[in-house]
């Protein structure tokens, strides 16, 4: 058989498997989720059943073992894995749920595993993970050579010293409802370049949440929802704790490596393993069981969010993997290098505070202390366009009389975000839709969106103003600046721009330079009667600078040249190119 | 309109058949003969070609499936172009990746029994496809029917392209091993 001849046999394939592949299942999340609620469903009727007919009450099932705590537990309620299976085995929703790693905080980014890090250069060699290879090119040379291929499959890759650690997720089993995830890391020491040898295998249970080097140390998270119910794929108590092999030896996991965290709704933790490179053995492992819901690491310590009924907690750990403590939260806020920043909020009198955690979580200072700030101004949000592009600010700090705007992640298609720490001006979707109503809370308007704030007052400070034709004219207060956007293959550029003083009286005209392409001008855009920019007429104006202390640079067109001109003389531009081709002096007073 | 009415215009001989059958399969066709040619002209050709066949199939015959019937007469009728069309030269898209994995499955010897084995041989790939989870199976159709890019198959199930190259990988090998183990000799 020929493979040609095969790819027309397999053309025979069943064809319910043909449709399936295109109509049903769209994604692995859509499955999981109608079917986990439909084994929620049957398991609340027989629980419902169980109860009605006079089944063992709850406290006498699931009281914790007192006296028993043998680990830094942290959970008020199980002192044991065993306790919490217990409980679950007959309370337990169905599902599984990958917890995310933080991307926002990554303490040495350069050696962190991200998504994209398939390239590593080691001397004159590039690792370059390519699907289920790594190839190896010779980087001196004119052109990079490939010297050869390593037969691994890698996600990522990473470079400590001359070990070169290649991350892989893969699926290894499982049922259709879990699917079995693992993640693995080879370490091979290159110091041979072209002949990199295998030195360690190791292979823990679970989807890949994070993997990454401090030092000579590196960390891997996974994370791993395990259903107690009856539909469980495991059968044995034994098989909810982690599983991790070195080399295909089964690495133990022992009752203090692990750590209930809160009221797990579920069983669902988070193991991590730190390994060193340079020996390959494990220094430090733990597994935290709890619903965590996102994971935030440095070098140097660690943090869980675990949902409560009161809210998240946060639970903290130091870089070798210790328990530190735990943070009463109403939101976690975000993360940054050196610090995590957290909300808090006070019951008594409904008041925001904003707290700063330094790398040891403590709690360094009150960001925020009494400030009644508004719900909009703190917040954490990912707004959403479509179904592909969002962006995310992550956190938004206000400090005494100033807010602090960090955008962390941001995934943008035809869109524009500027910001700086004072002020994130706007953000833009596709300009030729007409601007309707309240565009300025970051909601979906006719496809353009806009997002202003500024730190005091906090609220809308800026205007976009429709000037047609897909050009727009947006202004903001701080500091004060006016930009001319047009509507170009690229998206929403910026054609124009200048810093401007609000004159006394506080009406302002927008001014902005344009070019017909013969000549360059100045159009000008004047508030109506009610002080509004909305429906003010555009006008060709004849620009004239003058006075003796005039600063602003303007570039008007003489002819067939160009020229930038100040209150102190012309630089001769050529009319198309804009290149500078020559100079002289000009009158204090030119008018055009 | 549904897939039993628009079959039942077929069996009437009714000229709008084709015109409705292509407005509600076009894309879907015009996708698969795409992955296969990677032309927009040829693909054109491909699915309005593929109106002609199914009219000249019903009757006789009447799918129970009718995306899954039009689909592979695309799919034949676009890798019977694409060979012809790549003849002595080597193609570009997909499917020269396709084909160069399915080369793992094979032997490449020729057998004298092959005729013989064709239909035996698709029912033991089917078996085989029945004892994937669900999930499995979609990456394996997509990739090996529908000639898809892993990206894309990626895209689809949200998974890792390098999570796709996986699975595919040691579907393959399991696909080897199986039919090896049922006496296929490919």
């Amino acid at each position: 058989v020929r493979r040609e001849e095969l790819f027309e046999l397999l053309g025979e394939l069943d064809e319910g498997y043909v449709r399936e592949a295109r109509v049903s299942g769209k994604n692995r999340d859509a499955l999981i989720r109608w079917g986990s609620l439909a084994a929620c469903v049957c398991l609340i009727a027989v629980s419902a059943l169980w109860l009605a007919l006079g089944g063992n009450n709850r406290e006498e099932t699931v009281s914790p073992t007192p006296g028993i705590d043998p680990l830094p537990t942290t959970s008020e309620t199980y002192a044991t894995l065993e306790d919490l299976l217990t409980h679950l085995s007959t309370e337990e929703r169905h599902g599984t749920k990958e917890i995310q790693g933080s991307s926002t905080n990554l303490a040495a980014e350069s050696q962190t595993l991200q998504d994209s890090k398939t390239l590593v250069i080691y001397g004159d060699y590039a690792y370059h993970a390519d699907g289920e290879l790594v190839r190896i090119s010779k980087l001196s040379g004119d052109e990079p050579a490939a010297v050869d291929i390593l037969s691994a499959a890698a996600d990522r890759l990473l470079l400590a010293g001359d070990c070169l650690v290649l991350v892989d997720e893969f699926v290894s089993g499982g049922t259709e409802l879990e699917e079995e995830y693992s993640a693995r890391v080879l370490l091979y020491n290159v110091s041979e370049p072209e002949t990199p040898m295998l030195r360690e295998e190791y292979v823990q249970r679970g989807a890949l949440t994070a993997c990454f080097l401090q030092g000579e140390t590196l960390t891997l998270l996974t994370s791993d929802g395990v259903c107690a119910c009856g539909w469980s794929r495991l059968d044995d108590t034994a098989d909810y704790l982690p599983k991790l092999t070195r080399n295909g030896e089964t690495v133990l996991w022992p009752e203090e490596e692990l750590c209930v965290l809160g009221e797990p709704s579920r069983v669902q933790y988070v193991a991590a393993v730190q390994i060193n490179t340079v020996t390959g053995k494990v220094v430090n492992k733990c597994a935290f069981y709890g619903d965590a819901g996102k994971v935030y690491y440095s070098g140097d310590w660690l943090a869980l969010t675990v949902s409560a009924s009161h809210g998240p907690e946060v639970y903290t750990f130091s870089s070798s993997l210790t328990y530190t403590g735990k943070l009463e939260i109403r939101t976690l806020l975000g993360a940054e290098e050196e610090y995590l920043s957290l909300l808090s909020l006070n019951q008594n009198d409904g008041v925001w505070h904003v707290l700063a955690l330094d790398e040891s979580m403590e709690r360094t200072r009150l960001l925020a202390g009494s400030c009644n700030l508004r719900s909009a101004a703190v917040t954490s949000e990912t707004f959403l366009w479509g179904e592909e592009e969002r962006f995310h600010v992550d956190h938004i700090l206000w400090e005494e009389n100033s807010a602090v705007i960090t955008v962390t992640k941001l995934i943008l298609g035809e869109t524009e975000l500027t910001y700086d720490t004072r002020l994130l001006t706007a953000v833009f979707r596709d300009p030729e839709c007409p601007i309707e109503e309240e565009p300025y809370r970051g909601e979906r308007v006719s496809g353009i969106e806009g997002i202003y704030w500024d730190a005091e007052p906090f609220g809308l400070i800026d205007s976009l103003i429709p000037l047609g034709k897909g050009r727009y004219l947006r202004y903001n207060t701080l500091p004060d600046t006016f930009e001319l956007l047009e509507r170009t293959e690229n998206g929403l550029e910026c054609v124009s721009a200048a810093v401007l003083s609000l004159p006394e009286g506080g009406r302002l005209d927008f001014s902005w330079q344009v070019y017909d392409g013969t000549h360059f001008g100045v159009q000008t855009i004047t508030p109506d009667e009610s002080g509004g920019y909305g429906e003010a007429e555009i006008s060709w104006n004849v620009y004239a600078l003058s006075g003796d202390t005039a600063e602003l640079v303007q570039q008007v067109c003489l002819g067939t040249g160009a020229f930038d001109v100040s209150g102190f003389g012309a630089a001769e531009y050529d009319g198309v190119w804009y290149c500078a081709a020559g100079g002289m002096e000009v009158p204090i007073k030119l008018v055009w | 309109l549904e897939d039993y009415k628009i079959v039942q215009l077929f069996w009437d001989r009714n000229e709008s058949a084709i015109p409705i059958t292509a407005r509600k399969y076009e894309n879907y066709c015009t996708a698969i003969a795409n992955n296969i040619l990677q032309s927009r002209e040829d693909t054109e050709e491909c699915v309005n070609d593929t109106w002609l066949h199914a009219w000249n199939a019903m009757p006789p015959h009447r799918p129970q499936l009718l995306s899954a019937f039009l689909g592979k007469i695309t799919r034949n009728l676009a890798f019977h172009r694409y060979q012809y069309r790549s003849a002595g030269r080597r193609g570009g898209g997909t499917l020269p990746a396709v084909l160069e994995e399915l080369e793992n499955c094979i032997s490449g010897t020729d057998s004298v029994e092959q005729e013989l084995d064709e239909l035996e041989l698709v029912r033991a790939i089917n078996e085989f496809l029945a004892e994937l989870t669900p999930e499995k199976r979609k990456v394996f159709v997509c990739r090996y029917w529908y000639a898809d890019s892993v990206s894309d198959i990626a895209a689809r199930y949200h998974l890792r392209p390098g999570t796709v190259s996986m699975t595919l990988s040691r579907l393959r090998d399991r696909l080897r091993d199986y039919l090896s183990e049922r006496g296929f000799a490919l």
